[in-house]
């Protein structure tokens, strides 16, 4: 154990839990933001963020800025002189730009390096939480990415938004999901619908499907925390539990669901998925990264059997209550005889989770890693996360 | 607002000593703010307490311009801050607006935001008031209040202070059939909810667009309900800004609709956020964005402004850790030749009425075409014929521009990324899907 942490647990016992704090959670953050146009460095921003959160029974949280001792006793309900040092890892120093690798491209406009680093002490004990450094990318065109950083060389950064772009007719589909789009509909479809909070609400439509096969396709899906390699990893969550793979599906039967110490029950799974959006936000049960297994995926991604081909989506969203899962289509285009014969763009694919799920035809490729969805919005709640996952062909939506 | 005679945070106070013995002209920003939140819902019962706190440097030399932030209140923050603003400069301009146009404009004096004990009663009243729409379920209901003193000052012994105050609501309603609602509303103060009438409104919106089937695409003259035109009328200031980087940008010359009087209200009375200065302490004035049949000037910092004899004042900070940056504040549609709800809908021979937004506006990748996800009702000759609990609306900036026929008398405001205020908008033949 981190000689820093030690106090800390002797406080967590002596004090904290004696007190009905149910955690103390302590974060510090550097964002540094370079803003470009045409190419060149305009403005550079740097922000130093660090403070603390208190959590107390019955959904109670209070947070503030800053470390300052004096601040930081009042928030805990100690003395000045009962508080030890707060064992946050010091922060690095941001890099400059030339450090930085991003790519020379004049359509970016802003990129924004994000280091973050946490600690929690509480009923799980006191550990330091670490996550990847994150590298914001977003260009003039919509377009936006965030991956860990340094950027691997081997992995493509979004392709550019066509500006000639048509419509397809309105109405049911079958349509081929390249692997980032693919990966943002399975975040929609099974990740969001599989935290334990919305199952609890009885706001997911498969409240009432866990155990049960609910996809023809043979899928395999773990949220997975430990690929350090995709965005949403942490080595522990943010209530202090050690993170590891949680299987969700398996062979398409629904098998387990994203928890937090909140909301453990049999359903739940053994938690380890809370995660804050800020240290002002209380931790909720949220994705991480999504990994997708499809065993027999066919070689190559079956273009004779679709409508439309889809290489890639803007925004995804899922209205819970109602069932409908909403696809903004960024890139795409219409098949004939399996060859791409037009292209589309800016346009919404709709659907019913079970109508969709059900549609899940086959899957085709390697699985391929993903930046998307990328920043991930619950109630306003935005946190990182990644996929990876094959090609999907799909029925069971309709273009508007 | 006062001229920042009151005793400065100690994170300014460092700040300012590290920059006064740099040299050069500076400026800091410090920010407090408290904020008390509610959340109910069937998921259980949530209560935040959040201060959020401090302080920002800019910095101007001979080597160029920095900027730089840190969090906190304490001596630490304000070194950290103006050490990595000096350490953050790059070549340019001078940023910083000269001490001669810097000032304040009265401003509303703030109402007091509310105590956790209120902000419950308050929540309490509005989940009551939901008793009385048996078919209505209130699936989440979360409240805000919270206020925000900000110090500005500079090198060269420019010093003033803001308050403000807000409270927001947001409901997440649901008819027994149908997709959940989000329904918003923001005022100075949660005193200025009047729970009944938001109840009554909302439940009347949620249940007539509970049920129905998907519409065919085609163009229709719509009424835009203030909950749908508030995201669109940002979405246009923000492409507006936009243009202003382009001279050739066809938005920039071409003709309003005359009943277009849309102005960013900074000192207010109007609108929900009157502040005494904008982001770099310019006083606050009006800022006519689209009045008199044509487009404004942009919302711009001293340093866009300057270099281009144009005027500044437009700057806005929505945080301390983000430099100022031009753009909207406190965004208000004033009604011109307003009509009542009735007579708006009785202009609609063959066409919409669109409220409950789902979503944000998306914005296609040429920035001219838009699209709002949101619930529909057909109106043929001013009569409600059939409901769409989702429908696309889609155009274009420039028809959002010219299409306005009239407005509504039924402002309301919301918080989005700006304040924004707004009646109801009838705009002529945009896209529903």
């Amino acid at each position: 154990m981190d000689p820093g942490l030690a106090p800390w647990k002797v406080l967590a016992v002596s004090h904290v839990l004696r007190n009905g704090i149910v955690d103390l959670f302590f974060e510090r953050r550097v964002e540094r933001c370079w803003r470009l146009r045409g190419g060149r460095v305009v403005a550079v921003e740097t922000a130093s963020i660090e403070g603390a959160a208190c959590r107390r029974p019955e959904g109670r949280l209070a947070a503030r800025d800053g470390l300052e001792r004096k601040g930081l006793a009042a928030l805990i309900g100690v003395s000045a002189r009962q508080l030890p040092p707060v064992p946050l890892p010091a922060a690095p120093v941001a890099p400059i730009w030339d450090e930085l690798g991003a790519p020379v491209d004049p359509d970016l406009v802003t990129v924004r390096w994000l280091w973050r680093a946490g600690f929690v002490a509480g009923t799980a004990g006191v550990s330091l939480i670490a996550r990847p450094t994150l590298l914001d990318l977003s260009w003039s065109d919509g377009r936006r990415t965030v991956r860990p950083w340094p950027l691997a060389p081997d992995w493509g950064l979004p392709a550019p938004t066509p500006l000639r772009t048509a419509h397809p007719p309105a109405g049911a589909v079958r349509v081929l999901l390249a692997p980032q789009a693919a990966a943002t509909l399975l975040h929609e479809l099974l990740g969001h619908p599989l935290e334990a909070d919305l199952l609890r609400a009885g706001s997911s439509p498969w409240r009432q499907s866990l155990g049960s096969v609910v996809l023809p396709l043979d899928l395999e899906l773990w949220d997975d925390p430990t690929r350090w390699d995709l965005p949403g990893a942490f080595d522990c969550d943010d209530e202090g539990t050690v993170a590891t793979p949680h299987r969700l599906v398996e062979a398409g039967r629904l098998v387990g669901a994203l928890g937090d110490r909140w909301s453990l029950n049999p359903d739940a799974g053994p938690g380890g998925n809370a995660r804050r959006a800020t240290l002002h936000m209380a931790p909720r049960p949220r994705v991480s990264n999504l990994v997708a297994r499809v065993p027999g995926a066919l070689a190559q991604p079956p273009r004779h059997d679709a409508d439309l081909e889809v290489e890639a989506v803007s925004a995804a969203t899922l209205e819970a209550r109602a069932g409908l899962l909403v696809l903004q289509v960024r890139i795409g285009h219409t098949l004939r005889h399996g060859r791409r014969v037009r292209p589309l763009g800016s346009f919404a694919l709709v659907g019913q989770v079970e109508q969709v799920a059900k549609g899940l035809l086959a899957a085709a490729g390697t699985p391929e890693r993903s930046a998307e969805p990328g920043w991930c919005g619950k109630d306003g709640e935005i946190v990182p996360t990644g996929s990876e996952a094959p090609w999907l062909l799909v029925e069971g939506l309709e273009a508007r | 607002m006062s001229n920042g005679s009151s005793t400065l945070p100690p994170a300014a106070e460092s700040a300012a000593a590290v920059l006064a013995a740099a040299g050069g002209r500076w400026e800091v920003l410090a920010r407090h703010s408290h904020t008390l939140s509610v959340r109910w819902g069937a998921g259980g019962r949530e209560e935040r307490t959040n201060e959020e706190s401090g302080v920002a440097c800019r910095v101007t030399g001979p080597r160029g311009a920095g900027f730089a932030a840190a969090s906190g209140r304490g001596a630490r923050a304000g070194r950290q801050a103006a050490e990595a603003a000096l350490h953050a400069v790059l070549p340019g301009p001078d940023p910083l607006p000269p001490v001669g146009v810097l000032g304040w404009s009265p401003v509303p004096p703030p109402p007091p935001s509310a105590t956790a004990q209120r902000l419950h009663e308050v929540a309490a009243r509005q989940r009551h008031a939901f008793e009385r729409y048996a078919g209505i379920e209130l699936m989440e209901l979360r409240m805000s209040s919270g206020e925000a003193h900000s110090h500005l000052f500079t090198g060269e012994g420019h010093a003033a202070q803001a308050h403000v105050t807000g409270a927001v609501a947001e409901l997440v309603l649901a008819a027994k059939a149908g997709p959940a609602r989000l329904v918003r509303w923001a005022g100075p103060s949660i005193e200025d909810l009047d729970v009944a009438a938001l109840a009554e409104r909302s439940s009347e919106a949620v249940l007539v667009c509970s049920r129905g089937a998907t519409v065919d695409r085609r163009l229709a003259d719509v009424v835009l309900a203030p909950a749908a035109a508030a995201p669109l009328v940002l979405a246009l200031v923000e492409r507006l800004q936009h243009a202003s980087g382009n001279p050739a940008d066809p938005l920039r010359s071409m003709r309003v609709a005359v009943p277009w009087r849309l102005v960013d209200e900074r000192a207010g009375p109007e609108g929900l956020l009157p502040q005494p200065f904008d982001g770099e302490g310019l006083p606050s004035r009006s800022h006519p964005l689209l009045a008199e049949g044509c487009v404004g000037p942009p919302l711009l910092t001293w340093g866009e402004a300057a270099p281009v004899q144009r005027v500044a004042g437009g700057a806005v900070r929505p945080s301390y850790r983000q430099a100022p940056c031009g753009g909207p504040a406190n965004l208000v549609v004033h009604p011109t030749r307003p009509l009542p709800a009735r007579a708006l809908l009785e202009h609609l021979d063959d066409g919409f009425w669109v409220d409950l937004p789902a979503g944000p506006v998306q914005v296609d990748a040429s920035g001219e075409r838009f699209t709002l996800r949101a619930a529909g009702v057909a109106v043929t000759a001013g009569r409600p014929m059939s409901s769409y609990p989702v429908v696309e609306l889609r155009g274009t900036f420039r028809r959002l521009i010219g299409g306005l026929a009239a407005t509504g008398l039924d402002s309301e405001s919301l918080s989005l990324a700006a304040a924004v205020t707004t009646p109801s908008l009838l705009v002529r033949k945009l896209e529903i899907a």
